[in-house]
């Protein structure tokens, strides 16, 4: 369409024209929301970082660099608002150093084909599909510290060792709460980065693969020469995605951990703040600060990340 | 089939160990789920005396009884039957508007040439790319403005941004397609409209449906959105986390698991029905770059 479809039936100007009003109306509503909801929006974040809610005035007032005063005075003097910086850092190397290698490894022997790899691929998709909701309650259902079935097993096995085993209350306090909101990321984690990763090894040509195993190289060796280069720009992006949870973690400890608030997270913080309507300007200046913070080094980590294999086509 | 005879006897070793680490990992995934629907069965009374003992008789009554939770709002007192009709409401039509919206912004931008083209797919890009947090204190500011704020068209704006994954799927797919078609129904007199409408959407038709399914699980599992712009409709998402702990706060845990395995039978049957498809589109090839 690009070249040779003015066609010689009518002249070339009313088909531009038609064209144009084509284009225009196709894209009318798609351009308006996105400037709308992406572009306004984030305009209105910087905004807003110098107001502040005035309740005898019912509005919006400038109310200069307080908001970054108050950042800045919180992270320094304010525990809780250190936590809940740091309960989100460690999101990070939960994702991108516990979750990706192990799902690494497990999407490389699932595409071995063990025995009832299909089965395990379909078992593991329920993460992926499945509310989150609901698998925050089976879960936290599980270890529930009157009813849940864990509290037998754990009876029943350290009950081998030690007659007076007592159960820990998993999620009554921290830092154990924590822990265990760790320990659900990588129970539904894995799952969910696992489909991403025997996605990206099913495209790997199965010459490559065929080669290497005429060669009679081991599996570690195939994992480490074959499938992790040509997997790598899938690797790079979980990586990524793990890092920008840092920011985004907000579900796990809102369902987990209800009641707590030292499982508090960035997101979580904002979250909370909006639903209650209170302190948005504040909040809106804490997350801009902390992206502005977090952005160079998430696109530093993506670029050095990126270069350590030629990315190849096939 | 793939070649078995190569392995030697440690690497058989090691991927029967593999296998035993990944049925224990199933079994984690698969275990919560059956505990629920064997108790689900139960009286509170039987699960009380014992959580591992199966039920004593086969009666659907937890199931009926969920039906007399409700979720009180401003608006109205809500059962599971009404948050699952609005879930499925909001579901095909954010689905539906969002799939046309994208594929149309996916068709002009790949196959049109016009001032800005190249700009716009930049910005898209970027967005995808960049993760920008913090700014839900200023779309809530924006959603009160419009008066969009605890309204189903609100959520409706909301979730038809076009500029997502499946814009980017759309576009790859358009400009792919070959012109040959299209050209010659413009030779055939055909408008720009009569091209895309009668020639490219009916081509496009499976990669859409493929897309619209992924974008809907999405969508009816989404929790954040609704739970902060549509406070007085509670979504299924959103109203059986409300109903399962009043549930659990009057002790009532054999309807809170018959309510679980009610939230997950749609969800598990779109699955089930569209599993090749989902399998293959979910991750559109391993989110390459």
């Amino acid at each position: 369409m690009e070249k040779g479809i003015e066609t010689k039936k009518k002249t070339p100007l009313k088909k531009k024209t038609k064209q144009r009003i084509f284009i225009i109306l196709m894209l009318a509503y798609p351009v308006l929301q996105f400037i709308l909801f992406f572009g306004y929006v984030n305009f209105d974040t910087i905004l807003l970082t110098f107001q502040k809610f005035s309740w005898s005035e019912g509005k919006y007032i400038y109310s200069g660099f307080d908001n970054y005063g108050m950042f800045f005075d919180r992270v320094f003097n304010d525990p809780w608002t250190r936590r809940t910086i740091i309960n989100s850092l460690f999101y990070m190397p939960v994702n991108s150093l516990i979750i990706l290698p192990l799902s690494m490894a497990f999407s490389y022997f699932l595409f071995k084909k063990v025995p009832l790899s299909g089965f395990f691929r379909v078992v593991y998709f329920l993460p992926s599909i499945l509310p989150i909701v609901v698998m925050t309650m089976a879960f936290s259902f599980t270890f529930d510290s009157n009813l849940g079935p864990v509290n037998d097993i754990y009876k029943w096995f350290f009950g081998m060792f030690d007659s007076n085993v007592i159960v820990p209350s998993w999620f009554g306090s921290y830092p154990t709460n924590q822990i265990m909101i760790f320990v659900y990321g990588i129970w539904v984690g894995l799952g969910f980065n696992i489909i991403l990763m025997t996605a990206a090894i099913a495209r790997i040509p199965e010459e490559l693969m065929e080669y290497g195993q005429l060669e009679g190289i081991g599996f570690f060796r195939e994992f480490r020469t074959i499938v992790v280069p040509l997997i790598w720009p899938t690797v790079v992006t979980t990586f990524v995605l793990g890092m920008t949870s840092v920011f985004t973690a907000l579900l796990q400890p809102l369902f987990l951990t209800p009641t707590s608030p030292d499982t508090n997270t960035i997101a979580l913080a904002i979250y909370n703040s909006v639903l209650q309507n209170e302190n948005i300007a504040y909040m809106a200046t804490f997350g801009l600060i902390l992206s502005l913070i977090g952005l160079p080094i998430i696109l530093l980590t993506r670029n050095t990340l990126s270069k350590f294999y030629a990315e190849v086509d096939y | 089939m793939r070649a078995h005879r190569f392995y030697s006897t440690p690497a058989k070793v090691a991927l029967w160990v593999i296998f035993g680490l990944f049925s224990i990992y199933a079994f984690t995934l698969i275990f919560p789920f059956a505990w629920m629907l064997v108790n689900s069965f139960k009286t509170n009374q039987e699960f009380f005396t014992n959580i591992w003992a199966l039920p004593q008789s086969f009666s659907f009554r937890n199931y009926v009884n969920v039906l007399n939770y409700n979720m009180n709002t401003a608006v109205g007192s809500f059962n599971i039957v009404h948050m699952f009709l609005l879930s499925v409401l909001i579901t095909l039509a954010a689905t539906v508007i969002n799939t046309m919206l994208s594929a149309m912004a996916a068709y002009v931008i790949a196959r049109y040439k016009f001032v800005g083209r190249s700009l716009l797919y930049s910005v898209a890009l970027f967005t995808l790319i960049m993760p920008i947090v913090g700014t839900l204190p200023a779309q809530f500011r924006l959603m009160q403005n419009l008066n969009l704020y605890n309204t189903i068209p609100g959520i409706l704006v909301l979730y038809s941004g076009s500029f997502g994954f499946t814009f980017f799927i759309m576009h790859g797919y358009f400009k792919n397609i070959s012109p040959t078609y299209a050209e010659a129904a413009f030779v055939d007199g055909a408008s720009d409209f009569q091209v895309f409408i009668k020639i490219m959407l009916p081509m496009a038709k499976p990669i859409m449906i493929s897309l619209a399914i992924i974008y809907g699980i999405g969508i009816w599992n989404d929790y954040i959105t609704p739970s902060i712009y549509l406070k007085n409709y509670p979504t299924l998402a959103v109203g059986i986390r409300y109903l399962t702990q009043t549930m659990v706060s009057q002790g009532a845990y054999a309807e809170m698991f018959a309510t679980m395995i009610i939230s997950i039978i749609p969800i598990l049957g779109v699955f089930i029905a569209f599993r090749n498809t989902i399998m293959e589109n979910m991750v559109a090839g391993g989110l390459k770059g």
